[in-house]
């Protein structure tokens, strides 16, 4: 629906009936003495037609400057079609890569299917084409809590367009709160603000934003592998287990395979519920494969393919030496025969050791070994031995790691760090503890479970009953209270429990890095004692190296696939390696139904109301004006075309002829 | 469309001296006008003559008859057959060069460029063919013509006599409306000796209403005067002048033309198809000239006046057969 934002100027149509009339009235001609008459009157004199309308019928000039004309008046009166785009100010513009936002159910620029960040990209480039000039554009990338501030309230709309263009998909999550609160940040500053946010919708929005969504997405057709684990069964042999995933409204028939050591292994035909999920056991893996792959066949009912393949690394279960020194502890060691490597994949071999007998030096046979641990139950070494250890209930203090403050009686317990690889699979609840020791420790340890000395105060300082982490290159674990003084060594977590100490204590080569991680997840590693120096090898092949140092941090692994992490020894020697599989499992991204009816509404939602902002239109006249640029032009060639022609076969000899 | 505007009276420059140099003279005296007939002169001269004169050259014989000159009788011929035979001879005699000039005012055109001037290059043209005919012992006359008759040099005879032709031509000046019609029909009646006869004009001639040229058989308006030229046994070369700015016209715009000549008016709107439109014109006009021309065994000569005229000298009349 068009409109005229100036319609006044149409008075100026008012000019077309005198133009005419001065054709007709014929503008005085110009003498011009010629040697005779004869000649033209003879050739030239049926070219005046003595009648006006005669004239005007062949007058090329006469309809080329009304039409200037009219072009002229129509462009001043400024056309105008409404557009989808943005009228204020000031803008800024939230896109939205994350994973979701790869998915082809779009339209490209020339029909083809298009991912929804393509799409989404058009439609911000066109905003930004649309704008009035002297609108300044903010543009923010934003995916799975990152916020890229790309241009910020530029006036010059290539910078924008050239920030958009470079806009790429991520693997990461929707999660643009950081995004939003910036975008808020920076649209309170400035009257007549607006956020466009270009998304599939596919987000949790914060509370109380006033951005105004632009939703992208058509289909929610997907399938995923969204869980893929591999675990021992009796006879030494492996089973995969996969779930699939259907988070489309249609059902599918999809073909999951499966790839041992990059050759196939085997393949199942999958009848994904719409909304459900299929779990297959794949079955007789041999125990020698180092790596898995599962995938589904590609599909045209699956437009988002990044989370269609997973893979696994197969890690073998070395044993630990584990070195208890004790006086005897009925429940430790018998927690400890139950680690044989099939149940919850830590095997270890024990030493027993009275503490008298305990040499200085029996331990320091290997400091760099990653799979020797030694648990001090209830006494401290002289000097402690190097490698990882495990303290329960430590009757004095060690210098330099922890103090022995006192002693309480029934702690209530609590997890206060629930992500802690130490209590995985646990449940602490209900765990009576008859006593135990106050330990305050440096700042090197985390930790892990509390006590609260008196449970009906439970805001009263709560004591750290199970503390861990690094100093000087070595992993300590400290359990506060005696294993007797407890219920926990009865409890089902206890076990499991010893079972994560022992994987946290002596990890491997695989401990240094998870053998699956989710793209993006921020993640440091410790490189094992003596290793300066890593290379990282992308799934590409691409090779990056990593220096030691406590709490190094690997960079964010944006490539789904199998990544290598090779270790250099000092001395040159072929080091250790260990490899670990980046997995795209985020249900939350796999679920790409668009959502255009998004909530967004609140508390800035009156202050930047609709009607606040000056509708949004797109103006015709400058592509009218160039019109009557072009008209003009060609009226002035029509009036001196002999000269143009004259001219133009000029041209055309000297190029033609002379050459 | 006829102006009641008397024609412009005031003369225009003189066309000015002839300059040629001693080179340029020479190479003229290699030339010699062509005659297709040969008829009696009056005095000696170069060309065959209808006469039987003098010459070294055989003609004929014929019986001797009482009062023939015993001089002229063949007596090796009485010796054989004993009768009076004379034996004859071919008279050499000069022949008469008419150069006619049209010098009404659209001669004078365009007045403001020397170099192609037609006035002036008609007096050039025709003082070099002069200075060719006095160089062969011809004699030469000069008229002009405008609104009729108007000026005419008595015949002038001998190389020395050139001077004076060129002195004539020098003062040539554009006064009247043309009349070709008038002129050469004057100049057919009083011309006592008839020749080769060069006519120098633009023929830009509008005192007859022009003919209507989808008109199959076309007329020009001084056909009665060169068809009494013709009667004389003139033998006619028209050299058709026209100037650069009449073959070709740069004019744009609405425009009112003024006659330099008549004073007459024409309205017209020069645009392309226009200027396109009276050059097809003007080819198709010659192409006419030419064809009732050589339908009478007139040569027509179109030539515009910046082409040099040396050219139309050693070049256009040579091919037209005009000059050898």
């Amino acid at each position: 629906m068009m409109t005229f934002l100036s319609p006044l100027a149409f008075a100026l149509l008012a000019l077309i009936p005198p133009i005419i009339a001065l054709y007709l009235l014929k503008l005085r001609r110009q003498d011009y003495e010629v040697s005779s008459v004869y000649l033209w009157q003879r050739f030239v004199r049926d070219v005046e037609a003595n009648a006006p309308w005669q004239r005007l019928r062949r007058n090329l000039l006469l309809l080329l400057q009304v039409l200037f004309l009219l072009l002229l008046i129509l462009a001043l009166v400024r056309p105008a079609t409404p557009t989808e785009g943005v009228a204020g100010q000031s803008v800024v513009l939230v896109i939205d890569r994350s994973a979701s936002m790869a998915a082809t159910d779009e339209v490209g620029p020339l029909g083809q299917p298009g991912s929804r960040l393509e799409a989404a990209k058009q439609a911000a480039a066109e905003m930004v084409t649309n704008l009035p000039e002297t609108a300044r554009v903010t543009v923010i990338a934003a995916a799975g809590g990152q916020a890229d501030l790309l241009t910020s309230a530029t006036q010059d709309p290539r910078q924008a367009l050239s920030a958009i263009d470079s806009i790429q998909p991520t693997l990461l999550n929707s999660d643009l709160d950081p995004a939003l609160t910036l975008a808020e940040a920076i649209v309170a500053r400035e009257p007549n603000a607006e956020i466009i946010m270009l998304s599939d919708g596919a987000i949790t929005p914060p509370p109380g934003s006033s951005a105004r969504l632009v939703s992208f997405g058509k289909l929610d057709a997907n399938q995923a592998i969204s869980t893929l684990s591999i675990s021992p069964v009796a006879d030494g042999q492996l089973a995969l287990f996969v779930q699939a995933s259907n988070y489309g409204s249609a059902a599918a028939q999809r073909r999951l395979i499966v790839e041992v050591d990059g050759a196939p292994f085997a393949a199942v035909d999958l009848d994904l519920p719409p909304a459900g999920h299929v779990e297959q056991v794949i079955e007789a893996i041999p125990p020698e494969a180092e790596t898995v792959e599962a995938y589904l066949q590609p599909s045209d009912e699956d437009v988002l393919p990044w989370d269609d393949r997973a893979r696994l690394v197969v890690r073998p279960v070395e044993p630990a030496r584990v070195t208890v020194v004790t006086n005897g502890n009925f429940f430790l060691q018998t927690a400890l025969s139950l680690l044989d490597g099939r149940r919850v994949g830590v095997a270890v071999e024990t030493t027993t050791v009275a503490p008298a007998n305990l040499l200085p030096d029996q331990a320091a046979t290997s400091p760099d070994d990653l799979k020797s641990v030694h648990i001090f139950d209830r006494t401290v070494p002289e000097t402690l031995p190097p490698g990882n250890l495990l303290l329960i209930a430590p009757p004095q203090s060690v210098a330099g790691l922890f103090d022995i403050t006192g002693q309480i009686d029934n702690p209530a317990l609590e997890v206060v760090q629930p992500d802690h690889p130490l209590v995985d699979n646990i449940s602490l609840a209900d765990t009576q503890i008859l006593a135990t020791q106050v330990i305050s420790a440096g700042s090197w340890a985390r930790t892990v479970v509390v006590g609260y000395p008196d449970p009906a105060q439970p805001d009263s300082r709560p004591i750290p009953l199970l503390l861990a982490g690094e100093i000087d290159g070595r992993r300590i674990a400290i359990l506060a209270f005696d294993l007797h003084q407890s219920d926990l060594p009865l409890r089902p977590a206890f076990p499991i429990l010893m079972a994560n100490l022992i994987r946290y204590l002596a990890p491997g080569a695989g401990g240094v890095i998870p053998a699956q991680i989710a793209p993006g997840q921020p993640l440091a590693i410790t490189l094992p004692a003596g290793v300066a120096r890593a290379r990282l090898i992308y799934p590409n092949g691409a090779v990056q190296a990593i220096e030691a140092g406590a709490g190094q941090t690997l960079p964010v692994l944006s490539q789904l696939g199998l990544y290598t992490l090779e270790f250099e020894p000092p001395d040159n020697q072929p080091g250790d390696q260990v490899r670990f599989a980046v997995n795209f499992f985020d249900p939350v991204e796999s679920a790409i139904m668009p959502q255009p009816d998004l909530a967004l509404t609140g508390r800035n939602r009156e202050q930047t109301a609709q009607a606040a902002l000056p509708p949004a239109y797109r103006e015709w006249w400058r592509l009218l004006a160039a019109g009557a640029l072009l008209l003009l032009v060609a009226e002035w060639l029509v009036y001196r075309r002999s000269v143009a022609i004259r001219w133009w076969s000029g041209l055309k000899y000297r190029i033609f002829v002379r050459s | 469309m006829t102006n009641p505007q008397a024609p412009d009276s005031n003369p225009s420059p003189p066309a000015g001296s002839p300059r040629f140099d001693s080179a340029f003279l020479r190479r003229l005296e290699a030339l010699t006008l062509i005659t297709r007939q040969a008829r009696s002169g009056q005095w000696q001269g170069e060309r065959r003559s209808l006469k039987r004169g003098q010459s070294v050259e055989f003609a004929d014989y014929r019986n001797y008859v009482p009062g023939d000159d015993f001089r002229l009788v063949d007596w090796n011929a009485y010796a054989r057959l004993e009768r009076f035979f004379l034996k004859l001879f071919v008279e050499e005699e000069e022949q008469t060069l008419h150069l006619l000039i049209d010098t009404s005012r659209s001669m004078a055109w365009p007045p403001d460029n020397e170099a192609t001037n037609k006035l002036a290059y008609a007096a050039h043209a025709a003082a070099a063919l002069g200075y060719i005919a006095l160089a062969g012992l011809d004699r030469v006359t000069i008229a002009t013509v405008d609104a009729a008759l108007s000026q005419t040099l008595r015949p002038h005879r001998g190389r020395q006599q050139a001077f004076s032709l060129f002195d004539f031509l020098a003062g040539l000046q554009a006064t009247g409306r043309t009349n070709l019609n008038e002129g050469l029909t004057q100049y057919a009646r009083q011309s006592r000796q008839p020749g080769p006869l060069l006519i120098f004009s633009d023929l830009l001639d509008s005192t007859l209403p022009p003919p209507n040229p989808q008109s199959p058989s076309f007329q020009p308006p001084w056909a009665n005067g060169v068809l009494a030229l013709l009667a004389r046994r003139f033998e006619i070369t028209f050299i058709h002048l026209l100037s650069p700015d009449e073959a070709n016209p740069t004019l744009s715009g609405d425009l009112r033309l003024l006659d330099a000549e008549t004073g007459q008016t024409v309205e017209i709107t020069a645009d392309y198809e226009s200027l396109a439109r009276y050059q097809a014109g003007l080819a198709a006009w010659q192409a006419e000239l030419r064809t009732w021309c050589a339908q009478r065994s007139i040569i027509y000569v179109p030539v515009t006046t910046d082409v040099p005229f040396e050219t139309l000298i050693f070049t256009f009349l040579r091919q037209r057969g005009v000059l050898a």
